[in-house]
């Protein structure tokens, strides 16, 4: 581990009445697979909107390398992906990623390198459209790769994905570890989430009540596997 | 600037591929047609009705193309979470300065084609005239507005049925304003003057950018008046641009 890169302190925000996170603390250290748990409505997708500038907090502070977080910090140093999203249907993936590579002040070379990453090289000419579910959230993966981000943010990356989908996708995660990068997702498959996160965080009503590794979040629960420790920790509150 | 470049031909490219696009294509080759066969029927006046009716379809098939492009996209790429996807790659500004480039783009594009296919029906019917491409022009110059007006609204309001229609809405009363303040200037409540005075003067005044009769009667404008009202364009469009920008980095996505 390389120490903190992102944090934050006291997080809350309010739609109205309704406290979606409530004076969140959370700490994500560098070069590793963090991923979010949570039950639906839990606070985990506002959190990562809050990270992101999506959505401005009602208080609290975010720290990037242990300085404010601002939104040049995002455009530079952030990708996100988030569940269950659309890319531009009427163009290839390659014109995509080479339009955005433009943008991105990235060589083309970058964007086949992306696209062999998430294992798409071979469909790179195909319309956008004619993708599957798995497939537009590899290419979205790939996008995020072009501008070699320091964090990507993953949000529930295998929702409506096949058995062979989530492989995939998890073999593009695991490449992004090993190639140093930082990664934060959330999802509700427990049993694959066990497979490749070095940390957890649990939230519930927008409270973080655990955030250390893995390890640590199943001997503190006395559990054997990451369902009866989550359970355990929600239900005990 | 990359940035904005990037995300201008993005929008041009998915804004031209769409079935949309082809249906009004479609449709204009329809009005074009029937403005063949107007032109035919009126004896006599056969050269006013060519250039009058083309003039309208072009207009009303851009504005219907450019508006309802617009604001579909926008509301689709926030359902899709498409918005959220790249604004963690772009800013804010230049999400709106790469929609608007974009959809300014396709406005020039199809009225390039639509000014073509209409030149050609003129020159069938021996109705041709060079005064065509200064219509054109403001021609896009107004389509150009009403872009930026439908950029506004989609940021401004939450749904798309609303954008929408008050786009429509601000396109209608820009066209009759001018009528209206005459309408008004005989009546006997005097307050009512000032209030559509000041009405007229925040819409897009659109009766200053319509050169219809001078293209139908073959009265040339000179190039100061095609210099203001460029001006004039060029200003409305950059505020709107402003407004849609403040309005878009408020807004929580």
């Amino acid at each position: 581990m390389a120490g903190s890169i992102l944090s934050c302190k006291g997080l809350t925000k309010e739609f109205g009445r309704v406290k979606a996170l409530n004076s969140l603390e959370f700490n994500l250290q560098a070069n590793g697979l963090f991923c979010l748990l949570g039950l639906n409505g839990a606070g985990k997708t506002t959190l990562i909107k809050c990270l992101l500038g999506l959505i401005k907090p009602s208080s609290g502070e975010i720290y990037f390398r242990g300085k404010p977080l601002k939104q040049q910090d995002v455009q530079a140093h952030f990708s996100y992906l988030p569940e269950s999203f659309q890319l531009y249907r009427e163009l290839t993936a390659v014109e995509l990623l080479m339009i955005l590579s433009l943008g991105l002040g990235k060589k083309f070379v970058k964007t086949q390198d992306a696209l062999e990453l998430v294992g798409l090289s071979d469909k790179a000419d195909r319309k956008i459209k004619t993708y599957s579910r798995g497939m537009i959230q590899r290419l979205g993966l790939a996008v995020c790769l072009i501008k070699k981000p320091q964090i990507v943010f993953l949000d529930d990356p295998f929702l409506g994905l096949d058995i062979m989908g989530q492989i995939a996708m998890i073999e593009v995660i695991k490449k992004l570890k090993n190639q140093d990068q930082t990664v934060l997702f959330s999802s509700h498959i427990l049993s694959q989430v066990e497979r490749i996160a070095d940390s957890v965080g649990i939230i519930d009503n927008g409270s973080m009540l655990f955030c250390g590794s893995t390890r640590e979040f199943l001997s503190k629960n006395s559990a054997s596997s990451l369902e009866a420790a989550f359970l355990k920790e929600v239900t005990s509150k | 600037m990359r940035k904005i470049i990037s995300f201008t031909i993005l929008n041009f490219l998915q804004g031209t591929r769409e079935k949309l696009f082809w249906l009004v294509i479609f449709f204009f080759v329809f009005i074009l047609g029937v403005t063949f066969f107007m032109g035919l029927l009126s004896v006599g006046e056969s050269v006013p009705v060519l250039r009058s009716s083309g003039l309208t379809g072009i207009e009303i098939s851009a504005v219907m193309l450019l508006v309802s492009s617009l604001v579909f996209n926008f509301y689709r790429e926030k359902d899709s979470r498409l918005t959220e996807f790249l604004l963690s790659h772009f800013s804010r500004p230049d999400y709106i300065s790469g929609k608007l480039c974009g959809y300014l783009l396709i406005g020039l594009f199809y009225i390039t084609l639509a000014g073509l296919g209409w030149s050609l029906v003129l020159v069938l019917n021996g109705a041709f005239s060079f005064q065509v491409i200064p219509a054109l022009f403001v021609l896009y110059l107004k389509t150009s507005i009403i872009t930026a007006v439908a950029l506004v609204l989609s940021c401004l309001f939450g749904s798309y049925t609303m954008a929408f229609f008050s786009t429509l809405f601000v396109y209608i009363a820009s066209e009759v304003s001018r009528d209206a303040l005459k309408i008004v200037a005989s009546s006997q409540l005097t307050w009512l003057k000032p209030v559509f005075k000041g009405i007229y003067y925040l819409l897009p005044n659109m009766d200053k950018l319509d050169i219809k009769s001078a293209v139908v009667f073959d009265n040339p404008l000179g190039p100061g008046y095609f210099g203001w009202v460029g001006l004039y364009a060029v200003i409305y469009i950059l505020l709107l641009w402003a407004l849609a920008t403040y309005i878009f980095l408020k807004k929580e996505i």
